[in-house]
């Protein structure tokens, strides 16, 4: 593995967001998200590329070599981890978060991430935890420690029926097709339903993995429209309710 | 043994016959292509499902006769429907020597995914890529050669409407054919999957059961580990000893889903949309962005939400139009001419039985076969357009919502429509709807929307015993209790005689394409021509019947001379068997209110509606041409209304309910090919006819009425 400072770990994380947002990685864009100029960026790049992380010929956009994305996407998942436990649990204000998270991100080691996020994520759905315990923590900052009256304040707890946060690395961004809005694009996740609907349905074409574009729906709201493999193809809103899709556009 | 050009074939060669299997989806072209290759006269469909029928025709090809076999159109070899499964036992159990799968260019990947279950069958296959045109207009460049050798069967470019291919074709069938040239290339599922399926091979080979079954190892294995109930079932019954294998492949099943996460069967449509995506993306170049896309824009236009309805309301009010309006006076014609045939006949047959049967029976009974046959002709030359244009699907789009509330499909639609105008071509339209269970709901409450020939019967009713400004309003209120009824009664089929899930609502909205005067004349033909055949013959025989029943047997002859022809008339028809049974069940219809004369009427109208009008006026001694006027006057002063507008009311409630006439029967049955649904809609709408009009009656005398 690339053994990379923390100014070109910063770059590649640059690159990485840029990638996400916009598919393709300019030198202009670079130099504007990291505020510093052209010429410092190319150098950047010129050290990344020898570094065997990206490929890199002037005037086109950057790409990833696999092992770059593969890094990026680590330096990238630190810094988000980072930031959600700053901003969520000890309740620093978005910027300030941003900027500690962008120093300690270069140092952390992955069992500690690792960690950080258990962390987050139980604080977060146990019910000792959840939105009131946090609320609870909101007031030490200023105050010190609790005095109050433990019991009291147990007992006060309601338990929530479910977790009151999504899982944060789930299927949080899939939706079912239904919800999918017309002109929308998505990428087939997984088929719900059973037997015949389900066979029938992947007969038709409907895979994980395959691409569809929702057209439109029928003038009485049901049923649904899309285009897949080059085909029209309608289902009924309650039939397209059974497939995952992660949308794209 | 392939004939070089020049060298000539043996004699016996010379004489075979291939059998042929005709494949592929729904809207491929295949019914074009059968047409085109045996000049059969068969319907060209844009609409998933048309043919479910087999049909077969023969062409002959350098001395081989062709002998093609046209399988239902279909999307996949899956157990869940029977259109699939009738294609599948077809190429096991008939062993034809060649499939030809056809295959849409312009759509390839979805199409090639049943070219791929015929491969996996071991059996020969050639593949017809047709409508290459359109693929190319598309921007498509499809290297044919490089995709037969990745499929490992023969591929053929073809243009079925032009003919272009038809040539290369033949040879390839007859070839292939002859031969019996397997596919070169097994579908591999993966490294998953493989080992699984190469296991139960082995045992399939073990218990010897591909000799037994006469099909592929292989391919028994991956049905078996599809869990496909077809062969599972089949092996079960057949094979005892195969009970340990089914329970092995039952672990595997099992352990299969447990490592990949999902049923075999789904991993294994995947893997084989995998092969064809793989497959596509080496043989298939877009060279060009497609180009201005013809069907997206009218659909941006006939499925818009502001536009989509009025649109559809609009082409359906222009059908009914078309069928009920230029119908009419064909219909009229039809009519004219049977009766000056009639008139002739009378002329020059002596009076007596000979003449009331050849003038009553016969010729009225022919009559009234002939005479729906404008609106047949005219609704399935509008219902051929809307399904090869690819307008159909657009329909059903459009209101499948509004017919889903009563458990119907979107396509339920159009034979409702048509109900109101003549129920025998709306029973005939309900071909269209795919799904069975839905398709018989729809058969069974079109009926209930109130058809032209009731008309005359109300206006009569009506006419008689309200006011001119509330008649138009009762007889409105008639047909709308018809609809209401109707979507009653679909409810009610849906969830008792006809309960379950019916097939999911996935259907294909074809691309749009300029239906061909030939395609268009031959399915008006075809339907129209059936009609006259099949029900056309069971209602013959319905009309000498009730003739007989309305004229047998004559009263005592001393009675007659005092008689006026009315009176005679009269006498005869109270005479008759109709006349018995109306007695003898007048006290079942007496809580209706009914007398004996109007029990009688009813049986008259069992032949057809507009009879009851005639009925009465023989009934009331008017003679069968009574006026209106007259027959209205005469009823309003009979003592079998006593001036009393509920029982005409009821009356009419009844004629809207009870089977609207013997056509309508005969044609149910040769629509549902049996004796079982016809008498089921004699005895609902029999049934439900007497309670509602019990109910009308009763509930209006409490009322004081």
């Amino acid at each position: 593995m690339a053994d990379l400072s923390a100014t070109m770990e910063d770059y590649l994380e640059t690159m990485y967001r840029l990638e996400m947002q916009r598919g393709t990685v300019r030198v202009k864009d670079i130099a504007a998200a990291m505020a510093v100029k052209m010429p410092s960026v190319t150098s950047a790049l010129q050290t990344l590329a020898e570094q065997g992380v990206i490929s890199y010929t002037p005037y086109r956009p950057v790409e990833f070599t696999a092992e770059g994305r593969r890094i990026a996407r680590g330096v990238y998942n630190r810094h988000q981890a980072l930031c959600e436990f700053l901003t969520d649990i000890l309740q620093l204000d978005p910027k300030t978060a941003e900027g500690e998270a962008c120093r300690m991100e270069h140092s952390v080691g992955s069992e500690t991430l690792m960690r950080l996020l258990t962390l987050i994520d139980f604080i977060k759905r146990c019910p000792r935890g959840g939105d009131d315990w946090l609320e609870h923590l909101k007031g030490r900052w200023e105050q010190g420690p609790c005095e109050g009256d433990c019991n009291s304040c147990i007992s006060a707890i309601e338990i929530p029926e479910k977790a009151p946060f999504p899982p944060p690395h789930g299927d949080a961004t899939l939706i079912t097709l239904d919800k999918l809005e017309p002109g929308r694009r998505g990428v087939i996740v997984k088929l719900g339903g059973r037997g015949a609907l389900r066979r029938r349905i992947m007969d038709m074409g409907i895979t994980p993995g395959s691409d569809l574009e929702v057209e439109r729906l029928a003038p009485l709201g049901d049923p649904m429209e899309f285009k897949i493999r080059g085909y029209h193809l309608s289902l009924r809103n309650e039939e397209a309710a059974k497939i995952h899709v992660r949308p794209t556009s | 043994m392939s004939n070089e050009a020049g060298t000539r074939p043996t004699a016996d060669i010379e004489k075979r016959t291939v059998v042929v299997a005709l494949a592929g989806n729904p809207n491929a072209g295949k019914t074009t292509l059968f047409n085109s290759l045996t000049g059969a006269r068969q319907h060209v469909g844009n609409y998933p499902g048309v043919t479910v029928e087999r049909k077969e025709g023969d062409t002959d090809f350098q001395g081989t006769t062709l002998h093609i076999v046209d399988l239902p159109g279909t999307y996949s070899l899956t157990p869940y429907s029977l259109e699939e499964v009738v294609a599948r036992n077809f190429v096991i159990d008939e062993r034809p020597d060649v499939v030809v799968d056809v295959v849409d260019a312009s759509n390839l990947e979805r199409n090639l995914y049943l070219a791929t279950q015929f491969i996996e069958l071991d059996v020969p296959v050639v593949i017809v890529l047709n409508m290459v045109d359109m693929a190319e207009a598309k921007g498509l460049r499809i290297d044919t050669e490089l995709l037969s050798e990745l499929l490992g069967v023969p591929v053929i470019p073809m243009v079925a409407t032009t003919g272009f291919g038809r040539r290369e074709l033949l040879q390839e069938i007859v070839r292939v054919g002859r031969e019996r040239v397997r596919p070169k290339v097994a579908i591999k599922f993966g490294n998953e999957l493989e080992p699984h399926i190469r296991n139960v091979t082995e045992r399939v080979d073990q218990i010897g059961l591909d000799d037994r079954m006469g099909i592929s190892p292989r391919w028994l294995a991956i049905k078996l580990l599809e869990n496909d109930s077809e062969v599972v079932d089949d092996l079960r019954e057949r094979i005892p000893e195969a009970h340990q294998l089914i329970e092995h492949v039952e672990q595997v099943r099992a352990h299969v889903a447990s490592v990949l996460g999902d049923d075999p069967e789904m991993v294994i449509g995947d893997r084989r949309y995998g092969f064809i995506a793989g497959a596509c993306r080496r043989a298939v170049t877009q060279v060009e962005a497609g180009r201005f896309d013809v069907t997206d824009f009218i659909d941006t236009i006939v499925t818009n939400r502001i536009a989509g309805i009025p649109i559809f309301l609009a082409a359906m009010w222009l059908m009914f139009e078309m069928v009920f309006k230029l119908g009419a006076a064909p219909m009229g014609w039809i009519e004219s001419g049977f009766e000056a045939l009639g008139g002739l006949a009378s002329a020059h047959l002596p009076p007596g039985e000979l003449q009331s049967l050849i003038v009553d029976g016969i010729i009225g009974g022919v009559g009234g076969v002939l005479v729906f046959v404008p609106n047949i002709l005219l609704l399935f030359l509008a219902i051929a357009f809307i399904e090869d244009s690819g307008y159909m699907s657009r329909a059903a789009f459009v209101v499948d919502k509004v017919m889903s509330h009563i458990g119907l499909h979107g396509k339920s639609f159009i034979p409702m429509l048509i109900g109101f105008g003549c129920t025998v071509p709306a029973v005939m339209a309900c071909r269209t709807i795919d799904d069975e269970k839905n398709r018989l709901t729809t058969m069974l409450v079109a009926p209930l929307m109130s058809c032209s020939a009731r008309l005359p019967v109300y206006i009569l009713l009506a006419g008689a015993f309200f006011s001119p400004q509330m008649a138009g309003k009762v007889i409105f209120g008639v047909y709308l209790f018809g609809v209401i009824l109707a979507v009653i009664m679909a409810y009610i089929f849906r969830n008792t005689v006809l309960p379950g899930e019916t097939t999911p609502f996935v259907m294909e909205l074809p691309p749009y394409r300029m239906p061909t005067a030939r395609g268009l004349l031959i399915h008006m033909w075809e339907r129209t021509w059936h009609y006259v055949k099949k029900a056309g013959t069971v209602i013959l025989l319905a009309s000498v019947i009730v003739w007989f029943l309305l004229t047998h047997p004559a009263p005592p002859a001393d009675l007659l001379v005092t008689m006026s022809e009315n009176e005679a008339a009269q006498a005869h028809a109270e005479h008759s068997y109709a006349g018995r049974i109306g007695r003898a069940i007048e006290p079942i219809m007496h809580p209706l209110g009914f007398d004996w004369k109007i029990t009688t009427s009813l049986i008259a109208g069992f032949a057809a509606k507009e009879v009851i009008v005639s009925t009465m006026g023989t009934l009331y001694s008017l003679g069968e041409e009574a006026e209106d006027e007259s027959l209205q006057a005469a009823l309003r002063n009979s003592p079998t209304f006593h001036g009393r507008p509920l029982v005409a009311l009821t009356m009419m409630v009844f004629v809207l309910i009870y089977v609207p006439c013997l056509a309508v029967v005969a044609t149910v049955r040769k629509e549902t090919n049996g004796w079982k649904w016809p008498l089921f809609l004699i005895g609902y709408t029999c049934g439900l006819a007497w309670i509602v009009s019990l109910i009308v009656y009763q509930v209006g005398s409490a009322l004081g009425y």
